[in-house]
């Protein structure tokens, strides 16, 4: 093979343009390496795989400009050690094509944009093979014209048998174009692409390709989409895919209430907690500390203020990163700023405990056991309306938009409107009381549970019944969070048990029986976790991400 | 029918109608710059005769078609590799001609085209081995075994299991 070294010139039969593109290139680059010295490197060529270096050789067009019928002539063998600094040369542009991949790919196709754009890129890359010494200032472009010569290379060493031409798509086309085409690959063609050569490998690990992967794989991301490392959080998603497909979890148990834990609420860093013990606690999320305790059991001259603190059970909360909202049995509610948790609202308006809070940028609402629900308003905290309805004590209620859902223990859902405060909808068909209830963030579907075992999930647009999980659980359905962007019902139960069921078709996915003591009184999930919270007192963290690395990635 | 003439880099005069060749968003900015006729060619330094020909006969064919919507969000942007009937067969060529389309549509801005046969290439690569890819399109593989080891080991996380 060394010593057979037959160059292949152009196929007489095929276009000639590409192909004398690339010799151009590769006559530019030739005549730059003559101009530039080697660098003094130590390094060891990379394709070393038989023990024998490659053998390498190039069309020259200076000498012989390619023509029909002239095949193999007025070709040079390349010295072993311009061989050498080739393919160092080689490595040392992954790194600047990596480098420029780094960087976000513009792939707009607004026409606006891409014309000025891409009129202006091909011209470099004219202007850059006419003008081999041009630093170029595109660094993929100065790519392009030094691959030219690789690939000319390489196709002198392939066999003198005609075939059809098969070119290096990193050899020719920009940075854009690669991105363009790679965006159509699923993730194992593009992990199977990182191992085909440097120049591609630098290529498929960009970040907007994966952009595309990610979003064609997982749906599109809600969140800030800029800056992000999109290999990572595919690689991250996956995982956590895997592991909620298996319940691979990792549980902690956070101990610290005195009595039944009836509300939990989390995010990336923080667990918020309300009890019958009067009080509610914080969490460190990683580490798994009590970080505050607000509440009746502190010394009194701890108070903050004249509003105090919940002289009965924390029922219900809710928190974002402003406020935190929280009901209790003493008929009141409460609204603390965040971060510092200092208590600077209170509402009074229920005759009875106060079962569910929630609240959005304007309007907080609270539910009761005196059957009513208090809509306030969000800065003042006055009450704004009181809606009436439901003939049992509203045990849940969520606010999405200008919706309001409340399920209660007549048995009945009612959808409202918050601004008008009308009751636009009822849904009946659950046989006993309900407990809870969620309505999808997308506002299509509500899922409910409650004292007949059974979880129905409603279409809000018709009221019909999508379906029912019977006998999702062995007694009252206590606990639902849906989980819209993982479609995902998480529920927790008498029953002892967290279960995790496929929103599209009530498939149960997971069940967690009895990792509690006793009674389940809330449970909620994101996509990391599980956090529930019992009668025993504690809560229980099922963490599906412990160990996976770049988990900040998601963040 | 107004008519133009493109004028290839190796200097054939094309005759083109004015539509077909606004396919282009190029040549359709230029024609709107310089106010509507022009009975020069229009020089297109970038492209030859052969596959200029190629590139008009698609434009030929999708004259019609209704304009590529300007929204960006991937969700206009179909990740799907699928190419209707015609596209394919217009896409049957080698891959040296392949490339000379995809480097026309990209300089002459015409976005379907250019997402045609971008599709193309990626499906001439998916769902193949690295030494397939490697062999489809004649690259050396410059990896030491020690760097594919680190390549694979990083990306472990992908495996069925």
């Amino acid at each position: 093979m060394a010593d057979n070294s037959t160059i292949r010139s152009a196929d007489p039969t095929s276009s000639l343009t590409l192909r004398s593109r690339l010799s151009t290139r590769a006559r530019s680059a030739v005549t730059r390496i003559f101009k530039e010295p080697p660098p003094k490197r130590s390094d060891t060529p990379i394709n070393t795989n038989d023990g024998t270096a490659p053998t390498q050789s190039f069309d020259s067009p200076i000498q012989q400009p390619i023509k029909n019928g002239q095949r193999g002539t007025g070709k040079q063998r390349i010295p072993s050690s311009l061989r050498t600094w080739i393919l160092n040369f080689r490595n040392d542009r992954y790194s600047s094509y990596r480098h420029t991949f780094g960087k976000p790919v513009n792939i707009s196709h607004s026409p606006s944009s891409t014309s000025t754009r891409r009129n202006g890129s091909y011209r470099n890359r004219e202007k850059s093979y006419h003008k081999p010494s041009h630093e170029s200032h595109r660094g993929g472009l100065g790519a392009f014209i030094q691959s030219g010569l690789v690939t000319i290379l390489s196709n002198s060493t392939s066999t003198k048998e005609e075939k059809p031409l098969a070119i290096d798509i990193m050899t020719i086309f920009p940075a854009e174009i690669v991105t363009h085409i790679f965006s159509y690959l699923d993730h194992k063609t593009l992990l199977s692409c990182e191992l085909v050569s440097h120049s591609w490998y630098s290529a498929a690990i960009c970040s907007q390709v994966w952009k595309f992967a990610f979003e064609n794989e997982y749906g599109l991301w809600n969140k800030n989409p800029y800056g992000r490392d999109w290999k990572s959080m595919f690689e991250v998603k996956t995982i956590l895919n895997k592991r909620w497909r298996k319940g691979q979890v990792n549980p902690t148990y956070l101990k610290g209430h005195t009595d039944s834990v009836y509300c939990v609420q989390f995010d990336r860093q923080k667990i918020i907690t309300g009890s019958r013990d009067r009080t509610i606690r914080v969490w460190d999320i990683t580490t798994g500390y009590c970080t505050k305790v607000i509440g009746a059991h502190q010394d009194s001259d701890s108070l903050p203020n004249a509003i105090g603190y919940h002289k009965g059970s924390i029922l219900c909360l809710q928190f974002d990163s402003n406020i935190l909202v929280t009901g209790s049995s003493d008929h009141t509610c409460i609204v603390y700023s965040l971060p510092s948790f200092t208590p600077f609202l209170k509402l009074p308006g229920h005759r009875m405990g106060v079962l569910d809070v929630c609240f959005d940028n304007s309007h907080m609402v609270s539910c009761s056991k005196d059957a009513s629900i208090c809509v306030w308003d969000r800065s003042t905290g006055l009450l704004l309306k009181r809606l009436r309805g439901h003939e049992g004590p509203v045990n849940a209620v969520q606010l999405r938009g200008s919706l309001l859902a409340s399920a209660s223990g007549d048995a009945s859902i009612k959808i409202w409107d918050i601004e008008t405060g009308a009751c636009t909808k009822t849904f009946t068909g659950h046989t006993r009381g309900l407990a809870c209830i969620q309505l999808s963030k997308d506002c299509r579907t509500i899922v409910s549970g409650g004292n007949d075992q059974s979880i129905r999930v409603w279409d809000v647009a018709s009221g019909s019944l999508k379906y029912e999980i019977r006998e999702a659980h062995r007694s009252l359905v206590r606990s639902l969070y849906l989980d819209s962007s993982n479609k995902r019902i998480i529920s927790g139960s008498y029953d002892q048990s967290v279960r995790v069921w496929d929103l599209e078709s009530g498939k149960s996915l997971l069940n967690f029986p009895r990792w509690h003591g006793s009674w389940i009184l809330a449970a909620r999930a994101d996509d990391t976790r599980i956090v529930s919270a019992s009668q025993d007192s504690q809560i229980l963290v099922l963490d599906f991400s412990s160990g996976i690395r770049r988990l900040e990635s998601m963040d | 029918m107004a008519v133009i003439k493109l004028l290839s880099s190796d200097n054939v005069e094309i005759p083109v109608e004015k539509d077909v060749a606004e396919r282009s968003v190029l040549i359709k900015n230029m024609m709107e710059d310089i106010g509507g006729h022009i009975d020069d060619a229009i020089p297109i330094p970038n492209v030859n005769e052969a596959v200029l020909r190629k590139v008009i006969e698609w434009c030929e064919h999708h004259k019609s078609d209704p304009a590529p919507p300007t929204d960006e969000d991937s969700d206009s942007r179909k990740k799907s590799t699928d190419i209707e009937e015609w596209d394919q067969k217009f896409m049957q060529v080698d891959q040296e001609m392949l490339f000379e389309i995809i480097l026309a549509a990209n300089y002459l801005d015409i976005k379907p085209l250019l997402d045609v046969g971008c599709k193309t290439v990626a499906n001439m690569i998916k769902g193949k081995s690295p030494e397939e890819i490697r062999k489809t399109f004649n690259i050396q593989n410059d990896f030491t075994p020690e760097e594919e080891d680190q390549i694979r080991r990083e990306n472990e996380w992908a495996e069925d299991r």
